[in-house]
């Protein structure tokens, strides 16, 4: 009986939390008590028996997720307007850097960073703080950029290259934010584009190229060797021309009114800013916007062009970030031509007309293989990554862990690629809806398969016409007042 | 990267920035700070966002980090805080069991560390059906533990952390770590006893 009393040592003894004295004790007990040593042996198997609770597999894309958290994050920590100090031609210097630091840049940085903390301050306090933070600036006496040949000048160039990135963030989202594109160069010519991605996780590398000439889309990897061909019709080819292209965009924005930011340096090079602050620019794509275009005093052309802009009642923020461009390049046509002996040719498939059948057939199959989600957004390159993550999730559920589907010897190209083609068209299609102004929205974060009721996609039709997409990606027309009812769910 | 320990990774991230050394810190803690999360909270999905969270703040707080603690305890010590603002904000009954899990996570439930089931190596289908009710069973009798205790036995029994190293993650005393896992394992123990639960099949 007396041994009863020990249940409670034998059980600090296996949790390893007795003071070592007192587990000698016991472990000396233990060899000579036959009573404790089968109570000891239960409370072993009870362990045991705890233990069979295990771990699951963390969703394939967490850790690419929480990259893209990270990206974000640091470009707000160093991309900022912030990052360049201003210079002035007469020895200003210090003050308009210090002025300069305070107000513009800190303001925009500031509202990124803390934006899930603090409601968002009104975009117009921030427009007012950038305009009287810079105003007084440019007093420089050397010859500035001469803005109205910018446009011009730009579109004189047959080829040039640059880098992308552009970040989300939703404030009623639970996720701090996520970068929507990242690319690691984007090379434009009059003949087509090219894209070179670089996955640092779970995907291989992968270039893209574009050619107007040849009508085609090639999707190289070259780690594996392997390529997928869409064949583009001329209607594609047409709408989707520009559409790569930050010259359209730079170009509309200075049909706009815009303020002169003076003079600062980027990477050792003098450059000249305005900021694009018209009322009217927000019909663009946002409800609020702010733009910043800087150019090179020398070349005239520009360094960096930075967008800010929130749209969904101001809890959606964008940042779009356009830099290390380098217009000076030779045009060297091999760069536009993939390389491909050795590659296998994987799929080839046709681009799909631009066209709301088109966007749903694409968001059907999405959603087939998502078990009913939708993709996050309709923009090229972030649809291109949740497509391969869903594969990547499949092939990994049916073949085991660490299987790679672009390595798996039965794997679906035809319909990979087809699904690309289809996203392709419905990105377009989307896009235009947002160019002409059409009021387009699209919620494929909060609305999924199942929420027949909800408006996953909607447009304007007509004067007080809206088509709206329903979760169960019915069609139906409805007036504005209709449409009001219908989104009164997203509005707590 | 590989080659470097978590303290020399976290060095590089707080001297450089460095975006590989964070990579490297990912990947080698996602899958248990994740399954810690999951225990913790038991959401799968919402269990993703904190994770996110997680790694956001480390990102941010980078410069903060006191160097003497090590990465792990820092890591760990910002996920159960998260998980503690979660559990007080959502309200929720702490013993909603661990049903959102989708039963399609974990469809290898041998690929792991699960070979606890030796006599065969192709287990029955009924073999099979038995383990998982098992699972479910433990997973709602630790589910159901109170808070308190739940968050010390989690790091200890499933996490695998010393009681020191709880002690530092939780801020809570040494003695304090010792007596709530005691406790835990007491009452564990007991419901067990009472319900007869093993893992003999007949």
């Amino acid at each position: 009986m007396t041994c009863n009393k020990k249940e409670d040592q034998l059980i600090r003894y296996l949790l390893t939390i007795l003071e070592q004295t007192e587990a000698a004790k016991i472990e000396n007990h233990l060899s000579s008590c036959q009573t404790c040593q089968k109570r000891y042996e239960r409370l072993q198997k009870t362990r045991g028996l705890l233990r069979t609770w295990k771990p699951v597999d963390p969703p394939p894309d967490l850790q690419q997720k929480v990259m893209d958290d990270m990206r974000a994050q640091k470009i707000i920590e160093e991309k900022s307007f912030k990052k360049s100090s201003f210079i002035s031609a007469e020895g200003e210097t210090k003050e308009t850097q210090t002025e300069s630091e305070k107000t513009a840049p800190m303001v925009l940085c500031k509202k990124m960073s803390n934006y899930k903390i603090t409601a968002f301050a009104s975009a117009a306090v921030i427009i007012v703080g950038i305009v009287l933070g810079v105003n007084f600036i440019n007093k420089s006496s050397t010859p500035g950029v001469a803005w109205g040949e910018l446009v011009e000048k730009m579109e004189s160039i047959d080829f040039y290259s640059f880098k992308s990135q552009s970040i989300s963030m939703d404030s009623k989202s639970n996720t701090y934010g996520f970068v929507t594109q990242q690319v690691d160069r984007y090379y434009i010519s009059r003949d087509g584009f090219r894209i070179d991605h670089h996955y640092p996780w779970i995907f291989y590398d992968s270039i893209t190229y574009a050619s107007w000439l040849d009508k085609t889309f090639i999707s190289t990897f070259p780690e594996i060797k392997k390529y997928t061909r869409i064949l583009l019709t001329d209607e594609y080819i047409n709408r989707m021309h520009f559409r790569e292209d930050p010259r359209r965009f730079i170009k509309e924005f200075m049909s706009y009114n815009y303020t002169r930011l003076g003079r600062k340096n980027i990477d050792g090079q003098e450059v000249e800013g305005i900021e694009i602050n018209d009322p009217k620019f927000r019909k663009f794509r946002f409800e609020d916007c702010i733009a910043q275009i800087w150019v090179n005093v020398t070349t005239n052309l520009p360094v960096l062009f930075e967008l800010e802009g929130t749209s969904g009642h101001g809890t959606v923020e964008t940042k779009m970030v356009f830099d290390n461009f380098n217009w000076e390049g030779e045009y060297d046509s091999r760069l536009f031509e993939p390389d491909l002996s050795g590659y296998r040719l994987m799929a080839e498939v046709e681009s799909m007309p631009i066209h709301e059948a088109t966007a749903i057939e694409a968001l059907q199959r999405f959603s087939q293989l998502a078990d009913g989600k939708y993709p996050r957004s309709l923009d090229h390159i972030h649809t291109r990554r949740e497509v391969n993550n869903l594969y990547y999730r499949m092939y990994k559920e049916r073949m085991g862990k660490g299987h790679l589907f672009w390595e798996d010897e039965d794997f679906d190209w035809e319909g990979y690629t087809s699904l690309h083609s289809l996203l392709n068209a419905t990105c377009i299609f989307y896009a235009e809806l947002f160019t002409t102004d059409k009021d387009v929205v699209y919620r494929g974060e909060k609305v999924a398969a199942d929420d027949a009721a909800l408006p996953l996609m909607r447009w304007k039709i007509a004067d007080d016409m809206y088509r709206v997409l329903f979760g169960d990606l019915r069609i139906e027309d409805v007036s504005k007042a209709q449409l009001i009812e219908l989104e009164e769910a997203f509005e707590s | 990267m590989a080659d470097k320990n978590d303290d020399q990774l976290m060095r590089s991230l707080i001297e450089r920035g460095d975006f590989e050394a964070f990579g490297e810190l990912l990947k080698r803690h996602e899958k248990p700070l994740f399954n810690y999360i999951v225990r913790r909270i038991g959401d799968f999905h919402r269990a993703q966002d904190i994770f996110q969270e997680t790694f956001y703040r480390i990102f941010k707080h980078r410069k903060s980090f006191n160097p003497e603690y090590h990465f792990h305890t820092w890591a760990y010590r910002i996920a159960a805080n998260l998980c503690i603002d979660e559990l007080r904000k959502g309200g929720r009954d702490l013993e909603v069991p661990l049903e959102d899990i989708r039963p399609n996570q974990n469809p290898h439930p041998t690929s792991s560390h699960t070979n606890s089931h030796k006599t065969s190596p192709h287990p029955t289908l009924e073999e099979n059906l038995f383990k998982k009710e098992l699972e479910e069973k433990i997973k709602n009798l630790v589910e159901a533990l109170p808070e308190k205790l739940k968050s010390v036995f989690i790091l200890a029994e499933y996490q695998g952390f010393s009681c020191p190293e709880i002690a530092t993650i939780l801020e809570i005393p040494l003695g304090t770590v010792k007596s709530r896992l005691h406790h835990s394992f007491k009452q564990l123990l007991r419901v067990i006893e009472n319900r007869g639960i093993t893992n003999d099949m007949q």
